[in-house]
């Protein structure tokens, strides 16, 4: 079980924007589609782990990103999906 | 031992000529067709029917039919096989995406690009996957070393789903010995990948 912080934006700039600022400051992150539990106004989110969640704050706050809100995302990504071809 | 006929993707008048083999080197044996298609379903039920051979039952899980029968007595030598012969021309199925760029859509590139690979990490969630992704011309770019897709494309790669990547493109881009993931092809195989799917989405 990993734990994510999943870090939402009112529009694309700002997750596009927040992405550089992460790479800028080596924080590792990932650009996804905002997961179908949480609702944003924007498709894409920040996931990090949840351990860095303070530092992204800071570099958000720093490089005036506005976020909308930050989520808790626990998941099991070992588990195995069931899927069908189409 | 049920005796399994699997029939899928086959084009008609193929699932009930498997069938009939099976069912004449069959003795008493349970047998399971399986089937993709209504139609192929259809043409082989009423073959089973004009044999006078009993159905036990038939399934549908998934998009794809199950027929459970046994062979109870000898088949006559009348079936013809002009007489099961599809209306529709059907050839196999699966979904194939053609990705010919390392980006979606115009306007701008950073987004297109962001988008390419949500687009690629979120098929690894659905609960229906694709059966290729083919990668032209700048697409190529998704599959080397270095690109942010690799990691999803490798997963969709473990789960079965084939990846093929235009050598072509690779060399012409220089990248060739870069490659991170999917089985370099040619356009014989990009191609025929295409027309044997029964959809084809182009990014």
């Amino acid at each position: 079980m990993n734990t994510y912080a999943i870090i939402t934006f009112h529009n694309t700039h700002f997750a596009l924007k927040a992405k550089k600022y992460f790479e800028k400051y080596g924080l590792k992150s990932d650009t996804i589609p905002v997961p179908r539990e949480f609702s944003s106004e924007c498709g894409f989110c920040s996931k990090i782990l949840w351990k860095d969640k303070n530092i992204a704050e800071e570099i958000m706050k720093k490089n005036k990103i506005i976020y909308e809100s930050i989520y808790r995302w626990e998941r099991d990504e070992k588990k195995e999906k069931k899927f069908n071809f189409v | 031992m049920p005796i399994e006929i699997d029939a899928r993707g086959l084009p008609c008048p193929q699932p009930v000529i498997k069938t009939k083999e099976a069912l004449e080197k069959a003795n008493g044996e349970e047998l399971t067709i399986i089937l993709s298609t209504s139609e192929s379903r259809d043409n082989v039920l009423r073959f089973l029917k004009n044999s006078g051979i009993e159905i036990d039952k038939i399934e549908e899980k998934n998009g794809v039919f199950y027929i459970f029968t046994k062979k109870t007595h000898k088949l006559s030598n009348n079936v013809k096989q002009e007489d099961y012969v599809c209306s529709t021309t059907q050839i196999t199925f699966g979904t194939t995406i053609f990705i010919n760029k390392d980006r979606i859509g115009h306007g701008n590139d950073e987004l297109g690009k962001n988008l390419i690979k949500a687009f690629i990490s979120t098929i690894k969630d659905l609960s229906v996957q694709p059966r290729t992704l083919c990668f032209m011309n700048s697409g190529v770019k998704l599959t080397i070393n270095g690109a942010e897709t690799v990691p999803h494309l490798k997963n969709l790669e473990e789960k079965g789903i084939e990846i093929l990547v235009c050598g072509t493109c690779l060399s012409f881009y220089n990248i060739k010995d870069k490659l991170a993931v999917g089985k370099i092809s040619n356009m014989y195989d990009i191609s025929e990948a295409m027309l044997k799917s029964s959809k084809v989405i182009t990014i």
